[in-house]
């Protein structure tokens, strides 16, 4: 129990750093959450006499892309601190147990820790066949996710397989994949979503409920913090929409120009996720600025609508015109009222609902319904 | 693998047009009178906001050059520079590998990493108290 006790503030100091370095970290996690700076500040008083967190991580169908991006983030930095900071005490890629010993040691773990670790559910759940699709030391997905919820104090859907079904639960769907949120109905569960998720996506969620409780959460269950703004209107080729310049192929003088890649299919008007701001790999680049549209992975049945490269205003029966359109005049009078604005407005509102709305989390559409 | 600077194709610039520093200049006009009414503090985090290079040119112009700079050593450096407004202060944590964590303009007097904290003078003052008995045994 000792080591369950120790606070995230004293793993600093045994780490030889300073209540300096403790700050920083808050400062650049809070900055990271878009929080206020007074945020930054409960932060690190929460999280120096929080203690450090148990941390259970179950891999069901998925392709471990979103265990690979978390581990490839801003190395050594925050990530590597978080990872020094809670107790990873299960995750089967990364431990070097394995079989019945990793299984005892699991069960250790979550006996010791019972009603407070915090659950990371990484994949979709088979339905199928009784469970039969992914069985792992004799237990379906199912009924170990079952199991498992029961002792979590939250519940962290990673990635868009667990937030959503992702690519198991793309149509024909022969295993009957189901996402996270319709095995565990009677409590949240935080949506992570992204094929992958952004790393610091990820690890910013697990310190914002370890500071604050609860994120504030979008109807797909995703945090504002992150999920608060479409792509579109956090890129920095949205000018060129509002201007009508469109890359039109891949090779033309719109896409040498840098030019908004609307009509090449880029799904940003409809795909809220944070790449356009924090960016990927040590903040380098997102897809739009390397080129490419965006797919849209973090919204639900994003494999399924109807083809990446195809525009959005076009008629696929699968993004209602209304709706992409909306979108575009609404990001239209926002981005003419300014930029620095809309920021400011979303972290006020993302800071108020906070407060307010600490674990009551709003209400979940099922995923299949749009 | 060569360097990315060495690949011929990049993308265009962004935008050559500051659009969003004037709002900006106008949010920290604001700020600072109420931390001067007030003492309220404040905060902009530039990494959250979308700035071209003309944004950055501009503010960097319109806040000009303090007479204050600070370069912490923890967890990477971090540099503190007041601008040529006082109470405007430019914060940029960056990582042990150089990489930035963010960038800030913090509206206060002093950006409140900088202090040093008590639990941290309480423990400086038991190493040196503890170093003071041991050159002079006996004595406290």
């Amino acid at each position: 129990m000792g080591e369950l006790e120790e606070t995230v503030l004293d793993a600093f100091r045994r780490g030889g750093l300073s209540r300096r370095a403790f700050l920083k970290f808050c400062a650049a996690t809070a900055s990271l959450l878009a929080l206020p700076p007074a945020a930054a500040t409960a932060m690190a008083e929460t999280l120096a006499r929080t203690p450090r967190p148990t941390v259970i991580y179950l891999s069901y169908q998925e392709c471990t892309a979103c265990l690979e991006s978390m581990t490839r983030s801003f190395s050594p930095t925050i990530e590597h601190l978080i990872f020094n900071n809670i107790s990873l005490a299960f995750n089967d890629t990364l431990q070097a147990a394995a079989g019945e010993a990793a299984e005892a040691a699991r069960k250790e773990a979550m006996r010791q820790a019972w009603g407070k670790y915090i659950l990371i559910v990484d994949g979709a759940v088979p339905m199928g066949a009784g469970g039969a699709y992914c069985v792992a030391a004799g237990q379906s997905a199912v009924d170990d996710l079952r199991h498992a919820a029961q002792g979590a104090a939250a519940i962290i859907a990673v990635g868009t397989c667990a937030a959503f079904g992702g690519i198991p639960y793309a149509a024909p769907n022969p295993t009957g994949a189901v996402p996270v949120s319709e095995v565990i109905r009677d409590r949240p569960v935080i949506n992570v979503s992204g094929c992958p998720p952004i790393p610091e996506v990820m690890t910013g969620v697990v310190v914002y409920y370890l500071s604050f409780g609860m994120p504030a959460l979008d109807h797909q269950g995703r945090p504002l913090a992150f999920y608060g703004n479409s792509i579109h209107d956090r890129c920095y080729r949205r000018p060129f929409y509002d201007e009508g310049r469109f890359a039109h192929t891949f090779d033309d003088e719109g896409a040498r120009n840098g030019w908004c890649l609307y009509e090449l299919g880029c799904k940003g008007p409809v795909t809220y996720n944070a790449c356009a701001t924090l960016k990927w790999n040590q903040g380098t680049s997102f897809p739009i600025q390397s080129g490419h549209g965006c797919l849209g992975c973090s919204e639900p049945d994003f494999w399924d609508k109807g083809g990446f490269y195809r525009p959005l205003s076009a008629a696929t029966g699968h993004w209602p015109r209304g709706e992409v359109l909306g979108a575009a005049a609404l990001g239209g009078v926002v981005v003419g009222a300014g930029m620095a604005a809309l920021a400011r407005s979303h972290q006020k509102t993302s800071a108020a609902k906070t407060a307010k709305e600490a674990g009551s989390p709003p209400p979940k559409e099922d995923p299949h319904e749009r | 693998m060569k360097p990315i600077d060495a690949i011929p194709i990049r993308p265009a610039p962004a935008s050559d047009v500051a659009g969003n520093a004037p709002a900006l200049l106008h949010e920290i006009a604001a700020a600072l009178d109420t931390l001067l009414r007030t003492g309220r503090e404040y905060c902009i985090d530039l990494s959250a906001l979308p700035l071209s290079p003309a944004d950055r040119d501009l503010l960097r112009e319109a806040l000009g050059t303090g007479e204050v700079r600070v370069d912490l050593d923890t967890l990477g450096n971090s540099h503190i520079e007041e601008t040529g407004v006082p109470g405007v202060w430019w914060v940029c944590h960056r990582s042990e590998d150089g990489v930035l964590l963010t960038e800030s303009l913090a509206i206060c007097r002093v950006p409140e990493i900088i202090p040093a904290h008590p639990a941290d003078i309480a423990m400086g003052l038991q190493g040196l108290q503890e170093r003071m008995a041991s050159r002079e045994p006996g004595g406290h």
